[in-house]
């Protein structure tokens, strides 16, 4: 069975969602719960940091579309960090560069909300 | 009634009584007349018969009460009642007809209809007390009680033999030895102990009645007139008598005793028979009952017949938060108060049950209801607390050691019953998405073509294998009116029978926008605007749409966000990869600020192959996917092969790879060849 795992630390008023594992729809509901999590605290900034997922499916990408409305009306974003090349690449197809921000590390996406308070 | 003395009649059996009792008669004046011994007691021994006769056709009356010891003894009292009555009148009325020691035919019907009375009766009284020694006996007890009926029986026989000198001591022995038999078969008497205590309490009341007409009859019996009377109309009769009431009355004297002594415990008694009625039934519960709600109401009403408390609830942790369900005989609003308050108070492990003082926060924190003590059960499933039995009480008495021991069994029973619903569920839910899919594939199979379209410059071929799941896979093709070919590869995300009616409205759109639009990518961008309002937030649509001139060897073709196509000429590949983003995403004003379109010239024996992310992503059991270098070394090395040698190939080659691996994504590919010079 997959491992899924999802580790959450705030840094300069950003929550950083580190995620690990393989992203799929079995484990989407964690990363669901995650970001759920955050709008109850009236965190809408989010950085998701990709440095240890290995794998994400259609359905993982669909938990990312599911979030970005409420983020983004709320003047805050989900910025996507630090991609492996496989994972990036998935993105890159379908599109999603055009959609979100993608930066090769968490820092920069920190900075990015910091220099840009509406997001 | 009239059925059953005509089934009498039928029988025999009246004519048999008959007979015999005229038989006893006659027996009687000629053998008393005689004094001749062996009539006297061919005599007796028809009284004897009489008497069984009688029993034999009680027992299946008597036995109908057999369940019922009380029935048993009332019956017993009103026969003894009865016997007293025939007893009282047996002398003034032979005092009214002025008979006396005289044989008048007269006197020889009177007489034998009293002593027929008296003999009914105790046959009754015999029974009776057959019924009531079989009562609970667990045991085989048979040889006891039988020994006593064939002693019983001898003593009656032989009772004649008194008149005669030197032989008494034969009676008197068998006499004798019913008497301590009948002590013996008294001596233990256990069905007192499954009444309840109002029960118990109306046997005392009916076991002192008895005794006191029973010794009353004896008295009677021992009347010097009245034994005189019996003693000469059949010695037999008058022993059978005098014994019973004899075992009667020691039968109701230990029975008074037994009683006395089990009122005490009674109530605890019926307690714990209550409890265990409550156990039995919700064990029957969990083969029954498998809906939740209506499991946790039996629940809560249980627990407050159990505990002899006045309200109860069921607490369900999800996570953090706690929900309350089933309040019984309280009031939600009150109810979720007086929870927060017991639960603050409670502040264990929630590992063990807890019985929590009340009395100092009354009123304030339990919304003027007067509990008292509340008890807190957890309940656990797999070694994890998924929720809490909370039952309060009002006034003065706490809950005790009792409470705690019925409380864990309950809990474990509770914690079983709601498992098995919740398994249940599972299963139905299981079959359901079973039916589910079975209904998904079924669509999905009538989405795709059946057949690919057949061109003289072009050789297409396709292959669609499905995942078990049901993913989201769609190709389509359409004949355009000017000739070229319109075709689609689309891949909607998820599984299940949301993606099939996805899939079937997007065939819809591009029929209908294939046959308005020569663009690809208007196709694209007009069915992002129209399948979108069917989308969930989190439901996107990568596809590849395209035309292709079998004539001219030139395919357009635009790409939402799906995986690059191959074009393969002679063994060069190139990823044919323009921007766009999947459908679905956003709005079309913004999707058509990316989304661009693409021509390509395919010279003779290109190749142009198109696939689904299924193909690429396809995992072997070491969870490493198939990927696209790969397909390109395939694609390169077979490129002279035909489009279906090609496709084996690759088929083979997937599988191969994926062998011992379930396949989780729909595997669609799609291959063209212009061969036109």
């Amino acid at each position: 069975m997959a491992e899924f795992t999802t580790v959450i630390e705030d840094i300069q008023n950003t929550a950083v969602i580190r995620i690990s594992g393989y992203l799929d729809a079995h484990t989407a509901p964690k990363l669901e719960d995650a970001f759920n999590e955050q709008i109850l605290r009236s965190q809408y900034r989010i950085v998701i940091d990709f440095e240890n997922l290995k794998y994400i499916s259609s359905a993982g990408l669909g938990v990312f579309m599911a979030f970005i409305e409420t983020m983004r009306s709320n003047s805050g974003d989900i910025k996507l960090a630090a991609m492996q090349p496989n994972v990036f690449n998935i993105f890159d197809l379908l599109g999603f560069p055009y959609l979100y921000e993608i930066f090769p590390d968490t820092q920069s996406a920190i900075q990015k909300f910091a220099h840009n308070p509406q997001a | 009634m009239k059925r059953s003395l005509t089934y009498l009649l039928k029988n025999g059996k009246i004519q048999l009584l008959l007979l015999s009792i005229f038989g006893g008669i006659l027996l009687k004046i000629f053998g008393g007349a005689l004094q001749y011994a062996p009539l006297l007691f061919l005599g007796e021994v028809l009284q004897f018969f009489i008497v069984v006769f009688f029993i034999v056709n009680l027992s299946p009356y008597i036995r109908k009460l057999s369940k019922n010891p009380i029935a048993l003894l009332t019956g017993f009292l009103i026969a003894a009642i009865g016997i007293q009555f025939v007893l009282q009148v047996i002398e003034p009325l032979y005092g009214l007809t002025r008979l006396g020691e005289s044989g008048t035919a007269f006197s020889v019907v009177v007489t034998t209809l009293t002593h027929l009375v008296l003999v009914f009766s105790s046959a009754y009284l015999f029974g009776s007390l057959r019924e009531l020694f079989f009562l609970k006996q667990r045991r085989k007890v048979d040889v006891q009680f039988n020994s006593l009926v064939f002693f019983l029986g001898v003593a009656g026989i032989s009772a004649f033999v008194k008149s005669y000198k030197g032989f008494e001591f034969i009676h008197f022995t068998f006499y004798a030895v019913t008497i301590l038999l009948i002590i013996y078969n008294c001596a233990k008497i256990s069905w007192i102990a499954f009444l309840s205590k109002k029960e118990k309490r109306n046997v005392i009341l009916l076991t002192i009645a008895l005794i006191f007409i029973v010794i009353w009859n004896i008295i009677l019996l021992n009347d010097e007139f009245i034994e005189k009377l019996i003693m000469g109309y059949s010695p037999g009769i008058e022993s059978f008598l005098f014994l019973i009431h004899i075992y009667g009355l020691v039968y109701a004297g230990v029975l008074f005793f037994t009683a006395l002594f089990h009122l005490p415990t009674a109530e605890a008694i019926d307690r714990k028979n209550q409890e265990l009625e409550s156990l039995q039934y919700i064990s029957r519960l969990l083969n029954q009952v498998f809906d939740p709600k209506e499991l946790a109401s039996t629940v809560t009403e249980l627990a407050v017949s159990v505990c002899a408390s006045d309200a109860a609830w069921i607490v369900l942790k999800k996570g953090n938060e706690n929900s309350v369900i089933s309040p019984r005989n309280i009031d939600i609003r009150d109810c979720e108060s007086v929870n927060n308050l017991v639960l603050e108070l409670y502040s264990a492990s929630g590992t063990e049950i807890r019985f929590i003082d009340l009395k100092e926060n009354i009123s304030q924190r339990t919304n003027g209801i007067p509990y008292t003590f509340a008890a807190v059960v957890p309940l656990r499933r797999h070694n994890a607390l998924s929720g809490f039995l909370i039952t309060t009480k009002t006034g003065a008495v706490p809950f005790d050691e009792d409470d705690r021991s019925t409380l864990e069994t309950f809990a474990y029973y509770v914690a079983l019953a709601f498992e098995n619903s919740r398994l249940f569920e599972e299963s139905l839910e299981r079959e359901r998405l079973a039916n589910e899919l079975e209904v998904a594939r079924e669509m999905q199979q009538k989405l795709i073509p059946a057949s690919v379209p057949d061109y003289a410059n072009l050789e297409i071929s396709a292959a669609f294998i499905p995942a078990f799941e049901v993913g989201g896979d769609y190709y389509d093709f359409f004949e355009m009116a000017d000739g070229r070919l319109g075709f689609i590869v689309a891949d909607v995300a998820g599984k299940g029978i949301s993606a099939a009616f996805i899939m079937a409205e997007l065939k819809g759109i591009f029929e209908t926008l294939s046959g308005l639009l020569a663009s690809p990518r208007e196709i694209l961008l007009r069915a992002n605007t129209l399948i979108r309002r069917s989308l969930d937030k989190n439901q996107f649509i990568t596809a590849i749409s395209g035309i292709a001139d079998p004539l001219t060897g030139e395919v357009i073709l635009s790409r939402a966000g799906h995986p690059p196509a191959l074009h393969i000429s002679g063994n060069q590949i190139s990823e044919i990869q323009p921007a766009g983003y999947g459908l679905g995403l956003t709005a079309s004003a913004q999707l058509a600020g990316t989304l661009v379109e693409q021509k390509i010239i395919l010279r003779k024996d290109d190749t142009l192959f198109l696939f689904t992310d299924g193909i690429t992503e396809a995992m072997d059991e070491h969870m490493k996917d198939f990927g696209l270098i790969q397909i390109r070394e395939i694609l390169a090395r077979e490129s002279g092969k035909s489009v279906k040698e090609i496709q084996q190939v690759i088929l083979h080659a997937l599988v191969k790879h994926a062998e011992g691996h379930i396949q989780h994504d729909d595997i669609t590919l799609l291959i063209l060849r212009w061969n036109k010079n």
